[in-house]
């Protein structure tokens, strides 16, 4: 394709060579051979990046982790019902902490249902002398200052911890020692204990956001340790971005030369 | 406080990171940010502070060719190293962890996306634009389609999109020195300020390319040392830490029991099952995969048309070795890509007691060091790692808009009579304007134009990504082409950037949850890039492909070498 020549122009005995580039309609052996190298060098790179997430997407489903099912078995007679027995409420304290583990993930709003329906649950499983203890606890660990002294806040915790972990009946190891730990920071004082009706209404969605996740073969798989899409995308990408720039670079000296053509 | 780069992401999860959470507050005796002086740190800062500018003055430029292009005598090896620090900011070094630490998965598309549009800038226009010959991004706009206003045009896109990328790099600064030196936050980024300012004066672009490279050595040893450390102390693959962090992954993912140590705070090394750390558009962190992919796609156009990345390859000597320079640019910059991760899948673990709190996401690189224990002296020189990451970045911003100032602005458009030594002196000027300018701001933590980085890269994806794109590779792309592409690119810009803006300031505008998300601050260039390919070649034929002659011989016989 060659530019039209403007109009005034036309009359000159021999026209001067009209220079058109277009990459699509190389004119030159040198030029084409570069087309088809970029072409499959964008090719690679697309389906390497973009290609990869479509299986994701195609091929993820969501997946529920087993503490779902177990939050859904007892759940909301545990936390209303006054008498249902403590292994309910038990196994609803454990599948509460299990999502509070989560920490990071869960937005403090999430966080605060979740610390409310614990508390709640706690409540109802313990002596009238041990719930005034927690609360008494919850209390002095919200209102620590830093000049309050680490022995008294280490206290505290302990209490909290010795007397719900005995209630929910964590042993004192492996996950369960996690979940102990982080009961000083889940039990909440009495009066920042949200509404029952606003805890049951919210849990059960709240509990599925965070218990769900797509996975499929590629997300099950372990390579070299990752989860394999993990390493796929955080690693394989990045090593493929660098050797697709070295070959490029590669290719187009011996495309250069093998054209004779000499840069500057 | 909300300071690097990206720090505004619309996702909920990250909000909640970013609401200036304190870090080890439950406990209270932990260390903080805030901090007093460091003495071993600061010695390490201020040795560093004087190598740089002693390497500014033994480098000064002489002339304009040199202030702005580093007089084309840097090797590729040097020129890649340059390429990696210039691009890897305090955002990359700090920041970058904790998209992931915050949304696991969907950090990635960030990682990916800043690496991957070297590869898009390498193989469609490092070559061809150093081949052409010029000075800054808006000279190649300027010449390229014979315009004088799309020169001023790119110029004023080029101030823009530095100024905003700077004022975040500058807060970073700040925040850096404060910790370290225990001065306040407006003496912190004066002090900066007046660092980098003064060795960008005195040496200009070689001065800086030089710095480049001893700041890229800073960075990466720097960002390393803690991953062997961490890795040794907990048990994992200690000889390449960005190999062994894959068991942290699957670890976080199926849940980890007590028994590989503990914290410096005392809580066992050790996490529940959290398979949302690693699976792909997780429900809780409310990003869906649409999201991934755009962010990916917009970040990757948008590297390759940031004026100060393009500006880059205008300082090498021949267009093969800009070639080569990417290639050692993008392999340096993996090096830290790599790594990033490492920190957050430490730092999901170390912080998963919710005593801990979840780590303030401006430091989290520095916070999962101290958390893991890390002698104060390493962090220290972790803190310095990201300061040169700063300073790098700054100063390749400030020759960026300045020279888009005195190059651009003042010498082809205003007064193309000016002497050599009247540029030199516009050059300075620019760049003290600029450095006031971002300084000023920084200092009035006027949070908004800190996230306006966010719209930097999908900005330029929108706008000059196609002109260079369409501009090297077709010559029928004409003057009016090129505006109607403009135009469509900065219309899909303008939206975007009033849904940000008003969404900040807490003003609802009509529909304004599908446009926030369709077209959000992070990557409305997945829209806006086509568009303005589309309407560059639609206008360009309609208005007769009258590109004049001479423009075409040079793209044809010097650019693609007919």
């Amino acid at each position: 394709m060659v530019n039209e020549p403007a109009d005034h122009q036309g009359h000159a005995e021999s026209p001067p060579k009209k220079f058109h580039v277009s990459f699509f309609s190389p004119k030159t052996p040198h030029a084409k051979a570069n087309m088809t190298m970029i072409i499959i060098m964008v090719l690679v790179w697309g389906f390497g990046v973009f290609g990869f997430q479509g299986l994701l997407i195609a091929l993820g489903k969501p997946v529920a982790e087993p503490v779902l099912a177990e939050f859904d078995a007892v759940w909301p007679t545990a936390f209303e019902s006054q008498a249902v027995d403590n292994s309910g409420k038990q196994q609803l304290c454990r599948a509460l902490l299990k999502v509070l583990g989560k920490n990071i993930a869960v937005v403090d709003a999430d966080k605060v249902m979740l610390k409310s329906a614990l508390t709640a649950t706690l409540h109802g499983m313990v002596t009238e002398t041990q719930r005034a203890a927690l609360d008494e606890a919850a209390t002095f660990l919200i209102n620590i200052t830093p000049e309050t002294p680490e022995e008294e806040i280490i206290a505290k915790q302990t209490q909290i911890e010795r007397i719900s972990s005995e209630a929910i009946g964590l042993s004192g190891d492996g996950f369960d020692k996690l979940m102990t730990d982080l009961l000083p920071a889940s039990i909440l004082q009495s009066t920042d204990v949200q509404e029952a009706e606003a805890v049951t209404a919210s849990l059960p969605a709240l509990m599925k956001k965070y218990l769900t996740h797509n996975r499929c073969a590629l997300t099950d798989t372990v390579f070299m340790g990752f989860p394999f899409h993990y390493w796929y995308t955080a690693q394989f990408l990045l090593i493929m971005f660098v050797v697709l720039c070295l070959i490029y670079a590669i290719m187009t000296d011996r495309i250069h030369k093998k054209y004779g053509y000499a840069e500057e | 406080m909300n300071i690097f780069s990206f720090s505004r992401l619309s996702a909920a999860a990250l909000l909640a990171s970013l609401s200036a959470n304190t870090a080890f507050a439950a406990t209270g005796k932990a260390t903080e940010l805030e901090g007093e002086f460091k003495a071993g740190p600061a010695v390490i800062l201020i040795a560093i502070l004087v190598t740089f500018v002693l390497v500014g003055v033994f480098n000064r430029a002489k002339d304009t060719s040199t202030y702005w292009a580093a007089g084309r005598k840097i090797s590729p090896v040097g020129a890649g190293m340059a390429i990696a620090s210039n691009w890897m900011s305090a955002a990359s070094f700090l920041g970058m962890a904790a998209i992931m630490y915050g949304s696991g998965y969907h950090g990635l598309s960030y990682v990916v996306g800043w690496t991957g549009g070297y590869v898009l800038l390498l193989i469609l226009m490092a070559g061809q634009i150093r081949r052409f010959g010029k000075y800054t991004a808006a000279d190649f706009i300027g010449d390229r389609y014979y315009c004088t206003g799309l020169r001023a045009y790119g110029a004023c896109l080029a101030i823009f999109i530095s100024f905003c990328y700077c004022v975040g790099q500058f807060a970073g600064i700040g925040l850096m020195f404060k910790w370290i030196l225990g001065i306040n936050y407006t003496w912190a980024v004066l002090i900066g300020a007046s660092v980098v300012l003064l060795y960008t004066l005195i040496s200009g672009m070689l001065g800086v390319t030089k710095n480049m490279q001893i700041q890229y050595v800073i960075i990466i040893v720097s960002f390393m040392i803690p991953l062997f450390i961490l890795a040794h102390k907990y048990d994992y693959f200690t000889a390449v830490p960005q190999v062994g962090y894959g068991q942290v992954v699957t670890d976080a993912v199926t849940g980890l029991e007590p028994g590989k140590g503990e914290s410096a705070l005392g809580h066992d090394f050790g996490i529940l099952p959290s398979p949302e750390f690693a699976m792909p558009w997780d429900y809780c962190t409310g990003q869906t995969w649409f999201q991934w992919v755009a962010i990916c796609f917009s970040l990757m156009i948008g590297t390759a048309g940031l004026p100060h990345v393009i500006q880059r390859f205008y300082v090498v000597p021949r267009a093969r070795d800009a070639r080569w320079s990417v290639v050692w640019g993008l392999f340096f910059i993996c090096l830290l890509y790599w790594s990033a991760p490492v920190y957050s899948s430490f730092g999901k673990i170390l912080s998963s007691n919710p005593q801990v709190g979840k780590l303030a996401k401006d430091a989290i690189v520095v916070y999962t060091a101290q958390l893991g224990d890390v002698a104060p002296l390493i962090v220290g020189f972790l803190a310095a790692g990201a300061i040169s990451a700063a300073f790098s970045t700054v100063s390749g911003l400030l020759v960026a808009g300045a020279s888009a100032f005195s190059h651009d602005l003042y010498y082809r458009v205003l007064n193309p009579d000016a002497p050599q030594h009247l540029q030199m002196i516009m050059a300075r000027v620019g760049t003290i304007l600029m450095a006031a300018a971002v300084a000023i701001v920084a200092l009035m933590k006027l949070g908004l134009i800190a996230q306006l980085v966010a719209v930097a890269f999908s900005l330029a994806g929108c706008t000059i990504f196609p002109l260079f794109l369409l501009g090297v590779w077709w010559s029928g792309s004409n003057r009016a082409g090129a505006w109607a592409g403009l135009i469509a690119g900065s219309s899909v810009s303008a939206v975007a950037l009033v849904y940000f803006i008003a969404g900040k300031n807490g003003v609802t505008l009509p529909a304004h949850d599908t446009i926030s998300y369709y077209l959000n601050a992070w990557y409305f260039a997945w829209l806006g890039a086509p568009l303005a390919v589309f309407f560059n070649i639609v206008v360009s034929f309609l208005t007769g492909r009258n590109t004049p002659q001479d423009i075409c011989k040079l793209l044809a016989t010097q650019v693609h070498g007919d």
